[in-house]
């Protein structure tokens, strides 16, 4: 069995405008992908041009290891990815050909071979591919909107995790092709960060190394900072654990760095995100990690949910139409046991609730007579 | 005038580890992993302290670069930048990889003051400066990575706020420096007992290379204070260093004529002399007289800052400079109550 990889360093042609953070990047993507190739530990090869390179390898552990430690390097210089991985061969055949002169003298002969090249020197070089796989990789890479590592339905999750390593259930925005001007979520599977790698301080960092490219990059287009999404919820999908809830002051004593932080932006500099179409939905997803949080009871879970439903970003979007929320957002898609049920019910509970509530009140302040009772 | 900024490029260095100990490998590539990752942070972080506090002006952007040692790219043959070596990862010891680094300091090819041995250790919650007998660093570091940031800011602090001053940029004088800078902080934090930030008793006569700043940078992490006034209180504090270290100590009598005179080599003694002159009687001693070297100044004049009665000193000091030629001198008066 063979697998195979395709994938391009994020942000190339922004880089072209200063020729020498150009050439920086580049070399730090170079580095990187030699450095990191002794992941494959002789089990396949990597082949690089430009913005791009090539893997394949007979062992998909070898092959995650070396892209998921590229991953976290680049994002530590900060730069990002975006990869796809398939079951499949790439049968790679390189390209050499050098072309002899045909010359009058000795002397022309001589000079022309110098500067047109001669079989030391290739005319023409580089790589072709012989399998079919390539063309589909390609067409992956392609519609892969996002940054990550993107594993196509020819690999298992019992491959995956086999291999030693965890899936996650993440999302990128894409145009629809009905008209190509909605935007919508397309579901996907990553590969989980490592938790028992890092601190919360470490998590920090590379939060900060990720956000601040997504804003410097959505301030030039609103477009650009679509892409930073799937790794978002990589990430929140990746540090899922800690969670204490304080019933009463209604807020966390603690939870996992990455949901305090989106949260927090989401919450208070929504303004600032707003043109980012689909970043609302990590609430959604980090609501879904929440309902799967055994420490947390139903209660707590209903009161996290009208905290997160009441921000701007997810009310707007999906009050008055909760059924058109994609279901994959939420684990659990067996129609009986589905925490998008569990959130539909919590957002009919509390936002009738309230809605009576605001009705018994005014109703109450214009009339003090009238003894209405909310129904608890 | 232009602005003048200077960039201090710190070259990191991180060991080439052998490929062949695979596990090894494993674990050194995801250090210099994290190790990036902190240094990407710390670049950005010394950015936003430098530019939204109360530096005046910012004479110089420090920053810091990884690299490889035994690299074989000819982009780095910088050894005369580089201030940092990773010389051991917990049990790992990578020290004889720096022996043509430390050649090149040595021999004075280098363009830096001190060259930095870094030990971590991720059993370490805090730091720890000391000097080993067996190399040539200026001073071993031993911390673990959650420190690695603060101890990275402060260096940088340091090149920027030595700059900011305008104190000379030549190599003999930073090395001078780093002595004058030890001598004080072993005062001012009592460094012969090991409850100090710097993580070890030290002995008065050690030449050691410590970072001015270190204090200030932790309080900013741990946000006892705001980091504008952290700033402000180290500007201060440098200021005083200054003051307390270069201070050349003069007796004048009641009519202004300086006791013991000597055959001055300062330039700035003579104006020094002529401002006592005419100053006498307002002048209110003891007090901090600085004195800007003609050719140094904005100015087509020489400066007189009388240090203890400018209510803005800090900054108004820092900002009539327009090199790094060290082109002030600092006298501090007394009168001579006797004469």
């Amino acid at each position: 069995m063979s697998y195979i990889s395709y994938f391009d360093l994020l942000g190339t042609r922004g880089f072209c405008e200063d020729h020498n953070i150009y050439f920086d990047n580049m070399e730090k993507f170079y580095k990187a992908i030699v450095d990191m190739s002794c992941f494959l530990k002789g089990h396949g090869r990597i082949g690089i041009f430009s913005d791009c390179a090539y893997a394949e390898s007979n062992d998909l552990q070898c092959l995650l290891q070396f892209l998921t430690e590229l991953r976290d390097r680049l994002i530590s210089d900060g730069l990002f990815f975006n990869a796809v991985v398939k079951a499949g061969q790439l049968g790679v055949d390189s390209i050499s050909k050098g072309v002899k002169p045909k010359c009058r003298s000795t002397e022309e002969k001589s000079s022309l071979q110098e500067d047109l090249g001669n079989e030391d020197k290739p005319t023409v070089f580089g790589v072709k591919f012989t399998e079919k796989d390539i063309a589909k990789l390609y067409i992956l890479q392609s519609n892969f909107k996002g940054i990550g590592i993107y594993i196509d339905k020819n690999i298992t999750d019992k491959e995956i995790y086999d291999a030693g390593y965890r899936i996650t259930k993440c999302f990128f925005m894409s145009k629809t092709n009905e008209d190509g001007k909605k935007w919508i979520p397309v579901e996907y599977r990553d590969i989980a960060f490592n938790p028992s790698r890092y601190g919360d301080k470490s998590i920090s960092n590379t939060l900060s190394i990720i956000l601040s490219a997504l804003y410097s990059s959505y301030v030039k287009a609103p477009n650009y900072g679509i892409y930073y999404i799937s790794i978002l919820c990589n990430i929140i999908r990746s540090y899922r654990t800690g969670f204490k809830w304080n019933l009463s002051i209604n807020k966390f004593e603690e939870q996992p760095v990455a949901f305090n932080v989106i949260f927090n932006i989401l919450s208070n500099y929504h303004q600032a995100v707003e043109h980012i179409v689909g970043i609302e939905n990590l609430l959604l997803i980090m609501l879904d990690e929440i309902y799967n949080c055994s420490e947390l009871h139903y209660n707590e879970k209903r009161d996290i949910t009208k905290l997160y439903v009441n921000k701007t970003c997810l009310r707007t979007k999906y009050i008055h139409s909760l059924n058109t929320i994609p279901g994959f957002l939420f684990s659990n898609t067996n129609k009986n046991n589905s925490n998008k049920n569990l959130f539909i019910r919590l957002c009919q509970e509390i936002f009738s609730t309230e809605f009576v509530h605001n009705v018994i009140t005014t109703i109450q302040s214009s009339n003090p007579s009238n003894n209405w009772r909310e129904d608890a | 005038m232009p602005e003048r900024k200077i960039e201090r490029k710190t070259i990191f260095l991180y060991p080439q580890t052998m490929r062949e100990d695979t596990d090894s490998y494993i674990e050194i590539s995801q250090l210099i992993t994290d190790i990036k990752t902190i240094i990407n942070i710390s670049n950005k972080q010394i950015e936003e302290l430098l530019c939204d506090t109360c530096f005046s002006e910012i004479k110089c952007m420090p920053s810091v670069t990884m690299r490889c040692i035994g690299e074989t790219n000819q982009s780095f043959n910088d050894y005369k930048n580089v201030r940092i070596c990773i010389i051991k990862y917990n049990e790992y010891d990578y020290s004889d990889n720096y022996k043509d680094i430390i050649k090149s300091y040595n021999n004075g090819s280098s363009d830096i003051s001190h060259l930095i041995a870094l030990h971590i250790n991720q059993k370490c919650n805090k730091v720890k400066f000391y000097k080993e007998s067996d190399n040539d660093f200026d001073v071993v570091v031993e911390t673990g990575l959650d420190f690695l940031d603060k101890l990275l800011i402060s260096i940088m602090l340091d090149i920027s706020i030595y700059h900011y001053f305008c104190l000379s940029s030549s190599i003999d004088n930073r090395k001078r420096f780093n002595v004058m800078k030890y001598k004080y902080l072993y005062k001012k934090y009592k460094m012969n007992t090991p409850d100090n930030i710097y993580g070890q008793a030290f002995s008065e006569k050690e030449k050691l290379y410590l970072p001015f700043s270190l204090y200030n940078v932790i309080q900013i992490s741990e946000n006892s204070k705001n980091e504008k006034e952290n700033i402000e209180d180290l500007i201060s504090e440098f200021a005083e260093f200054l003051v307390e270290s270069m201070a050349e100590k003069v007796q004048i009598s009641k009519n202004g004529t300086v006791c013991d005179p000597y055959d001055h080599k300062k330039d700035t003694y003579e104006i020094l002399e002529k401002y006592i002159e005419r100053n006498i009687d307002s002048l209110e001693t003891p007090c901090v007289i600085i004195i800007f070297d003609q050719k140094a100044t904005k100015n087509s004049l020489p400066i007189v800052l009388n240090y203890d009665k400018e209510s803005n000193r800090i900054p108004s000091w820092a900002e009539k400079l327009m090199d790094d030629s060290n082109g002030y001198d600092i006298y501090k008066l007394q009168k001579d109550v006797k004469k």
